[in-house]
């Protein structure tokens, strides 16, 4: 095999790991919110509940959580339902990837939120602002500034973390090279296959420098 | 029947009872200082008042209603309606830090457009306005920000309001959460600790304003802590202590102090100016 043909290959795979991890993303990144808001309810059953879950989830491997996604549905309903599915693997990691990475978002929101001043919802409340008003106008704002950084070491791990995802046989960039480094005893696209984490892993950097100079026009 | 009277206001935090029947009452347009040590419970006074917390006994009217009392449940939105009687300056400005001061000052009104539109839109309301929603709603919130350029030119502030509360000095912030304050035009406007945090020269710009607002007739309730400035600008001083009113009279009380209480308080808060002033001077 010559390197076109490997870069091509590794590009096939390449793009797998890319969807998995936009798609982790757009899901997890909404449901951490979600996670923080259960978390932090009055509602104390539902509120020890959800910290018990994001518990587990954070103190579990993930790769121990991309097995039970994928079986333990199999197991319960005495069928391989992930397995039956044409594109079932990639959904069962999609699944262990959002859940994982909504319940580290969620504590990164919760830090946000907890971080903003008392004084600034008493303001609000004596302008007569309803709490979904606070929430939104003067409350959110203010936690995506203190949140972009910490967020973005988990979205530069997240790049890296889709690698897990061959463990239940996703054909992603690793499995690709470890395939060729099977079929062919070619070692170096395996290497290789590092350049691209790290270039895609300099853009991701590049994005989050950006974002965080936008929000740089004010201090807290 | 005074323009706010406040009755047999009790507030209790666990076993720790912070007032014990407060009775007050203010005439409209006048300004009315409260003094006293910290921990007397001034500053849970002007709370309860601004619904930040709730009293558990008594009741507040404004104009002849009855904006609170103990004794009715209240839905949210009922006290949220209620509340825009009185408006807060807070001791830390509390002023929004990622909008800039223009914002600061017509934001909580605009909030409030949505909610007034879906009324006045509603199908059978007969004052319902003959032009279309969108259009009404531009033109209301570009009245909110000619009016809060208003607010901002009254605090003398015209030429900061594209900056950020991070680029205004103290005195200047201050200046912008009173502006912002006024915005919703509330019957009583309240300061808790204004000038606190400030050093002399900027204590100085906020009392201004807040002569300015007294010269305008606004009817004002001030925690201080600035004696001079009680003397010259209230109608009325109330010294608290102990969860209670111990004396109530005009500047001249405190010339002539009938208790012990207010005697030992004059006295240490004379020295306590004294102080800061040589401490200023020897710098």
């Amino acid at each position: 095999m010559n390197f076109s043909q490997v870069t091509l290959q590794l590009l096939q795979g390449f793009g797998v790991t890319c969807l998995l991890f936009i798609l982790t993303l757009v899901f997890s990144l909404p449901l951490g919110l979600l996670v923080c808001a259960g978390s932090r309810t009055r509602f104390k059953p539902l509120r020890y509940l959800t910290r018990a879950f994001v518990w587990v989830i954070r103190g579990t491997p993930l790769m121990l959580q991309l097995f039970v996604v994928f079986y333990v549905p199999g197991m319960v309903f005495d069928a391989p339902i992930f397995a039956n599915l044409s594109n079932g693997r990639f959904v069962a990691a999609l699944i262990a990837f959002v859940i994982n990475y909504a319940c580290y978002f969620s504590e990164i929101y919760r830090g946000g939120i907890e971080s903003v001043s008392v004084g600034q919802y008493e303001a609000s409340a004596v302008l007569g602002m309803s709490k979904w008003q606070t929430f939104l106008h003067v409350v959110l704002p203010q936690v995506i500034k203190r949140i972009v950084p910490p967020i973005g070491n988990e979205i530069i791990t997240l790049v890296k973390d889709t690698s897990l995802a061959r463990v239940i046989a996703v054909f992603d960039i690793i499995m690709v090279a470890e395939n060729i480094l099977s079929l062919h005893a070619l070692i170096w696209p395996l290497f290789y296959a590092g350049v691209f984490f790290l270039l895609f892993n300099g853009l991701v950097t590049m994005l989050l420098r950006f974002a965080e100079r936008k929000l740089d026009y004010y201090k807290i | 029947m005074a323009y706010l009277e406040i009755k047999n206001l009790r507030k209790s935090f666990g076993d720790n009872e912070v007032l014990k029947g407060i009775d007050l009452t203010l005439e409209k347009g006048q300004v009315l200082a409260i003094i006293g040590a910290s921990g007397g419970g001034k500053t849970t006074l002007l709370r309860c008042v601004n619904f930040l917390t709730l009293a558990d006994e008594g009741s507040i009217t404004v104009d002849g209603k009855e904006i609170y009392s103990a004794a009715v449940k209240y839905t949210d939105k009922q006290l949220r309606q209620n509340r825009l009687q009185f408006g807060l300056v807070f001791q830390s400005y509390n002023l929004f830090p990622q909008y800039n001061i223009l914002k600061n000052v017509y934001l909580a009104k605009n909030l409030r457009l949505g909610a007034q539109a879906k009324e006045l839109f509603a199908k059978g309301n007969p004052h319902r306005p003959a032009c279309k929603k969108s259009d009404w709603l531009k033109k209301e919130r570009r009245q909110n920000v000619e009016e809060a350029r208003a607010l901002l030119a009254k605090v003398g502030l015209s030429d900061k309001e594209k900056a950020y509360p991070c680029e205004l000095s103290g005195g200047q912030c201050q200046r912008a959460a009173i502006a912002r304050a006024l915005s919703l035009s509330p019957a009583v406007l309240c300061f808790d600790e204004p000038t606190s945090a400030l050093d002399p020269q900027l204590t100085k710009e906020v009392l201004n304003v807040i002569r300015d607002l007294k010269a305008e007739g606004r009817t004002m309730i001030i925690v201080t802590h600035e004696m001079s400035f009680a003397r010259q600008s209230a109608d009325k001083i109330v010294y608290v202590e102990g969860g209670v009113i111990v004396e109530e009279g005009t500047a001249e009380m405190m010339q002539n102090p009938q208790t012990e209480g207010l005697r030992a308080f004059l006295s240490q808060e004379e020295e306590n100016e004294t102080r800061t002033a040589n401490t200023g001077e020897s710098k």
